[in-house]
């Protein structure tokens, strides 16, 4: 099928320079991002904590407000590597 | 190429750029929410100060635009806050004028943002998949799960657009408040959405406020999800989604891709082979 996407001009130099000024902004505000993510790991830690106390008492939402109670032999445990959020 | 992972990223601390492509007219401020980049496409925050004006014309990307506060008159109509519009590429909009100025999210799909002045929409415009529509008015809350395994009661969505072929939707979510769901989601697709009001946390981010963003590509975990005051969000995805639920929090994308895999061979395993078989790479 044809479509009017395939029909734009090329890009000029000005969307280039534009797109190129955008991408090294945005570049640095995910690296920002990346440590601001990497600082919050203690707090993470407690989140997690609770996130598995919930589990085991509460449940676990497996579909809408269905919950599914977990024993504490199938919580997941921490693997040794490097642990991230933001990829 | 593709667009980073870009969450959490609270607009509100940044300020606006001066809009100076010179296809566009004067007047208009923007911040990139996010940019693809390969193609340039975007998702910004534009603001159009007093006394805008554009005359009609088209793009040659499949555009979206919310309005965020202000109003805006396009051809003879005017539109405020909550209008949403998907302007497939080619469409021509009529002539904007703002006379107090106007802010809204504006999303380019497919390249940068592109205008041509044009009375007259492009010959091949898919003017079918054209909507307009005032999101907080004009369509319903939808409390029930659009597929299972779906999200706790007190989180709501509103379906605004829906590709038929790709199944890429446009929707408003909320939360009530003291929300709170206890599992970690991802999906086959990406996800974005722009925080109109309120909060809601989750685990990996910490807590998205008021102007807060995030483009997250597929099989990121997010989750699990609690908003103390509720909230209101513009979201975006670029496909199907389905809620792939678990609860170990370190498990990484490519792990949960190979836990997608597994999951459509048992729902699908002829359809694979055949697949697999013949190297089908549509």
């Amino acid at each position: 099928m044809k479509r009017v996407q395939d029909q734009a001009p090329l890009r000029s130099d000005e969307e280039s320079d534009w797109i190129s000024k955008n991408l090294a902004q945005q570049e640095k505000r995910h690296a920002n991002i990346v440590k601001e993510m990497e600082a919050l790991a203690p707090q993470r830690d407690v989140w997690i904590d609770e996130f598995f106390q919930r589990l085991q008492t509460r449940g676990y939402n497996y579909n809408c407000d269905a919950v599914r109670v977990i024993d504490k032999e199938d919580i997941p445990e921490k693997p040794n590597r490097r642990f991230k959020v933001v990829f | 190429m593709a667009r980073p992972h870009i969450e959490p990223y609270v607009e509100l601390n940044d300020a606006y750029q001066t809009f100076d492509l010179s296809s566009f007219p004067k007047g208009a401020n923007y911040k990139v929410l996010s940019m693809d980049s390969g193609t340039g496409a975007c998702s910004l925050k534009m603001e159009f100060q007093a006394g805008y004006n554009r005359k009609p014309g088209m793009s040659f990307s499949d555009a979206e635009m919310f309005i965020l506060e202000g109003q805006v008159k396009i051809g003879k109509r005017v539109y405020g806050r909550g209008h949403y519009f998907f302007i497939p590429a080619g469409i021509a909009m009529g002539a904007m004028h703002s006379e107090n100025g106007f802010e809204a999210l504006v999303f380019y799909n497919d390249g940068p943002p592109t205008f041509v002045e044009s009375d007259e929409s492009h010959p091949l415009a898919l003017r079918e998949a054209f909507v307009s529509m005032n999101a907080y008015m004009d369509a319903p809350w939808l409390s029930a799960a659009r597929r299972n395994p779906g999200v706790a009661s007190g989180f709501t969505v509103k379906s605004l657009r829906l590709d038929p072929v790709t199944k890429a939707n446009t929707f408003l979510y909320a939360a009530v408040p003291t929300f709170m769901q206890d599992n970690i989601s991802y999906h086959d697709c990406a996800e974005e959405a722009y925080h109109i009001y309120g909060d809601c946390s989750m685990m990996q981010f910490g807590e998205l406020p008021t102007g807060g963003y995030f483009w997250r590509p597929a099989y990121i975990n997010h989750g699990c999800f609690w908003s103390k005051h509720g909230c209101i969000a513009l979201a975006r995805i670029d496909g199907e989604l389905y809620n792939y639920f678990h609860y170990n929090p370190w498990t990484n994308p490519d792990e949960n891709a190979h836990r997608a895999v597994a999951m459509l061979h048992r729902e699908k395993p002829q359809l694979l082979e055949w697949t697999r078989k013949h190297q089908h790479n549509h």
